[in-house]
């Protein structure tokens, strides 16, 4: 554990002297869940891209590299600091809405297809999904998001949203069970 | 699709008993790190946040009407049903970037930032 938390350090040293090689190893750990993470935020594949952009060059800078004091895993801190980033551009920005046409727009193709059951259980499942996802209020929704794509843990999310870890945990909770209540059968049918 | 955020009170109304005000963390402990919503922002973190107002009247209602459920310790426990059906995400349209290029993009864009200095 020591030895890959200092040689995190040390590659975050050089990532923030500009070591070419350095940046892009840093960047790509995070880049792929802050992508996920930022289009379940939006729903939009081109707000997505330029909120994934902006989390990633804030997460290059010198000084936000150098933040990283080697207390947790880099992968936590790269995706709460990338997070928070996201979190804020997308204040200054106009609320375009939760976008589900062109997401499941193929979801009866697949069906008359003839998918594999899987692909059947998570055709059907996604809208009702994505209907109440968009029931929860914002920052519900987000505490999902970052905990089930992003990947973070409770004190991580905690962290990102600036909110107390046990607001974290019963706001999950909570959202765990109207998920549920929504999603009724066919949540039981992936379980 | 209506903004979904906007403190409908189809969970109940506020005081009328629900689960308890347990939503009212003003003096709850935080995590180690976690800074208070009006605390100064740390090194390398200057931008404004999230912009979750603490003590936001339609978000507690919410919190204290809504059931509960047993969360996992660890949220990876999800993965059999929340995580694994969020984390699928749609192909990319043909005019959007891969991950590889936004990330080479960045690359590049900061190592002319350093060159220009």
């Amino acid at each position: 554990m020591a030895d890959a938390r200092a040689q995190e350090l040390e590659l975050v040293a050089r990532a923030a002297a500009r070591d070419e090689r350095a940046l892009r190893a840093v960047l790509d750990r995070a880049a792929a869940r802050l992508r996920a993470t930022a289009w379940h935020l939006c729903h939009d594949h081109h707000e997505a891209q330029d909120l994934l952009q902006e989390a990633l060059l804030h997460l290059s800078r010198a000084d936000v590299l150098r933040a990283f004091r080697g207390d947790g895993p880099l992968d936590g801190y790269l995706m709460s600091a990338g997070v928070r980033r996201m979190l804020s551009a997308r204040r200054t920005r106009p609320f375009r809405g939760l976008r589900d046409v062109e997401l499941y727009g193929d979801a009866d193709e697949r069906l008359a297809g003839g998918e594999p059951a899987d692909g059947i259980v998570e055709a059907t499942l996604h809208p009702r999904l994505a209907a109440a996802l968009a029931s929860l209020p914002e920052r519900a929704r987000t505490v999902v998001v970052l905990l089930a794509v992003g990947e973070l843990e409770y004190e991580e999310c905690a962290r990102a949203l600036g909110m107390p870890i046990g607001t974290v945990r019963s706001t999950y909770s909570r959202a765990r069970a109207v998920l549920r209540a929504q999603l009724g059968e066919a949540h039981h049918g992936t379980a | 699709m209506e903004r979904p955020d906007d403190g409908g009170d189809i969970y109940g109304d506020p005081g009328d008993g629900g689960l308890g005000d347990d939503s009212s963390f003003a003096d709850e402990p935080l995590a180690d790190g976690v800074a208070r919503p009006d605390a100064p922002a740390p090194a390398g973190e200057d931008d404004p946040g999230p912009g979750f107002e603490a003590g936001d009247p339609a978000f507690e209602r919410w919190l204290s009407a809504a059931p509960a459920d047993d969360a996992p310790a660890d949220p990876a426990d999800d993965v059999g049903w929340l995580g694994a059906v969020l984390g699928d995400v749609p192909p990319l349209p043909e005019d959007c970037l891969s991950t590889d290029e936004v990330v080479d993009r960045v690359v590049a864009q900061r190592l002319d930032d350093e060159l220009g200095l």
